[in-house]
């Protein structure tokens, strides 16, 4: 119980936290954070961290129950429906593959991208997209079609996308 | 035949299109101004708003609503609009009227005014043209172009740039075919992000007089807005700016045809263009509805609305209801008062407001002083939406 409270002490006084809320859920210390607006890495955030959660789910808002304090309930709803969303885990296997996923990780805000998993079902949005395109203007110097983004919205596809138009 | 409550599906964009609504929205207001809908795809459902009194009453209840999910249908229905909280219009409370406050400094009344003479310059000499050609397509030729240009000018995009910007956000909530896919849309809306992501980036180095500068160099409570903000702001910019307007200018020439008399009446001078100009506001309606989510329980006209419920506001049939509007279904350019919810109510009223009246202004300013007549040569062609309303084709000859 002492961990869950220092854990989230320390969130909350993380510049790029918003909002955190810590419970044991199952098994598993897990964080709810909500970001302070600007973008929030988790990879760097646990680097950071004195005590680290086992696990991390990013919320837009923290659900609040009648009595003011977090919505336990809801918060471990939407854990499941995170995890439903996440495909079994395949490890990334290219360099393009291992680059991607380390975006979305930073991007999406869910940890431990695996070859198979969907950017839409993960969260992804147009903004994020406009951001992977970005990236990989600046870090490959190859420009994707927003189309093939949508079009191949698995890991793995979009890596083969970018290989594909390097390689053109 | 009158389409009842039961074979219609509000979410079909199509549907506003090709059908006459209004019989369907008068029997609404009769007979439930506050309907619970649910559409044919089984997804969620919602609130329809019909009855100019709870609509307008809905806009200013901040206590009871929220804009923060997202204020359309679609977005609303599929879970919340990813630009939440970060777009002015989807922003409530405190960083609401921060962010406004700094727009607020292009948009007011003066503001708008510095590129005055420059639309009512550009609207005469598209007038001019049209007039010279004989025959035109007004919706394209004269309407597109205005709002384009002026928008333009303020976000400070450049000249070669414009006409594939307006191919894109004219596809994004609005298509002219039927047949328009999810992909194309987001396909388009993600090229306009990334051209204002770009253009952002560009702007934080190299700082101009224009809008996407003052976004990126604005300071709010010590803190700059982000790049989300910025980002979704212009493109909430360059979408609100370009396709209402343009929707309101092509409308606007449709129903001068229509009316004959009511044309005579501006070129007599016998109407204010002021006056006019919220005649065809009220007629011309391009955003068909706004939507709210209910973030406590609350009663309207005798339904319970609970927390988390989506309520759509139709404002094309506010615009005609018999309780607000003397003869609602008649285009008189000299109502008066015209409380049209166009441009919506409360602390989101439309941003762009001054603008859009000003382009409106500017083109029947012109109308009036350079055209006699106005002859339709086809049929007006509208666009497919469930959420902008108006034509994008309106071949007429003017002398």
């Amino acid at each position: 119980m002492t961990q869950t409270l220092d854990i989230e002490r320390e969130l909350c006084g993380h510049a790029a936290v918003g909002e955190a809320a810590v419970t044991v859920d199952g098994d598993r210390v897990v964080a709810f954070v909500v970001p302070a607006g600007g973008g929030l890495s988790l990879r760097e955030l646990r680097a950071e961290l004195g005590t680290e959660p086992d696990e991390f789910v990013v919320l837009t808002a923290l659900p609040l129950a009648e009595d003011g304090q977090p919505d336990w309930a809801e918060l471990s709803r939407s854990r499941k429906d995170l995890t439903r969303r996440r495909m079994p885990y395949t490890a990334p296997r290219t360099d393009t593959e291992r680059y991607l996923a380390a975006l979305w990780e930073d991007l999406i805000g869910v940890e431990d991208i695996g070859a198979d998993d969907d950017f839409f079902t993960l969260g992804g949005h147009s903004l994020l997209a406009v951001r992977i395109r970005m990236r990989l203007q600046r870090d490959h110097g190859v420009t994707v079609a927003p189309e093939a983004l949508f079009e191949n919205s698995v890991l793995s596809e979009q890596a083969a996308v970018v290989d594909r138009t390097r390689e053109a | 035949m009158t389409r009842t409550l039961d074979d219609i599906d509000l979410t079909d964009r199509v549907l506003h299109s090709t059908e006459d609504l209004s019989e369907f929205w008068r029997d609404l207001r009769h007979t439930k101004p506050v309907h619970w809908h649910q559409p044919a795809d089984g997804g969620t459902g919602f609130w329809v708003l019909t009855a100019y009194e709870h609509i307008s009453a809905v806009y200013r209840d901040t206590k009871h609503f929220t804009s923060e999910r997202g204020n359309v249908m679609d977005a609303l229905r599929a879970g919340g609009d990813s630009a939440a909280k970060r777009m002015l219009s989807l922003t409530d409370g405190r960083r609401h009227t921060d962010v406004r406050s700094i727009l607020m400094k292009t948009f007011s009344k003066r503001g708008v005014e510095q590129v005055g003479e420059r639309i009512r310059g550009i609207t005469r000499g598209l007038v001019e043209q049209a007039l010279e050609r004989g025959t035109c397509d007004f919706a394209m030729d004269v309407a597109a172009p205005i709002p384009l240009m002026a928008i333009c000018d303020l976000l400070g995009v450049p000249e070669e740039d414009r006409w594939r910007i307006f191919d894109l956000t004219s596809s994004m909530v609005a298509s002219e075919t039927p047949e328009h896919t999810q992909k194309d849309a987001w396909r388009n809306k993600n090229e306009v992000l990334f051209y204002f992501a770009n253009m952002a980036e560009g702007r934080r180095v190299e700082p101009r007089d224009d809008i996407v500068s003052l976004l990126t160099g604005a300071q709010i409570s010590g803190s700059g807005l982000t790049e989300d903000e910025i980002i979704f702001n212009c493109y909430s910019l360059i979408l609100g700016g370009g396709e209402t307007t343009r929707m309101s200018i092509g409308g606007a020439v449709v129903a001068l045809v229509q009316h004959p008399d009511q044309w005579r009446a501006l070129k007599n001078g016998d109407v204010s263009v002021d006056s006019a100009v919220e005649e065809v506001l009220r007629w011309t309606t391009p955003s068909m509805h706004m939507a709210r989510t209910a973030v406590a329980d609350v009663e309207i006209g005798g339904s319970s609305i609970r927390a988390g419920d989506i309520v759509t506001l139709w404002n094309v049939s506010a615009n005609r209801d018999e309780k607000a509007f003397e003869l609602p279904d008649a285009f008189n350019l000299a109502r008066s008062p015209n409380k049209h919810v166009t441009l919506g109510g409360g602390s989101h009223f439309c941003l762009g407001a001054h603008l859009a009246r000003l382009e409106i202004n500017s083109v029947l300013t012109s109308l009036r002083d350079l055209v006699s007549e106005i002859e339709p040569v086809g049929e007006p062609r509208r666009i497919y939406s469930n959420f902008l309303g108006g034509v994008c084709h309106v071949p007429v000859a003017l002398r």
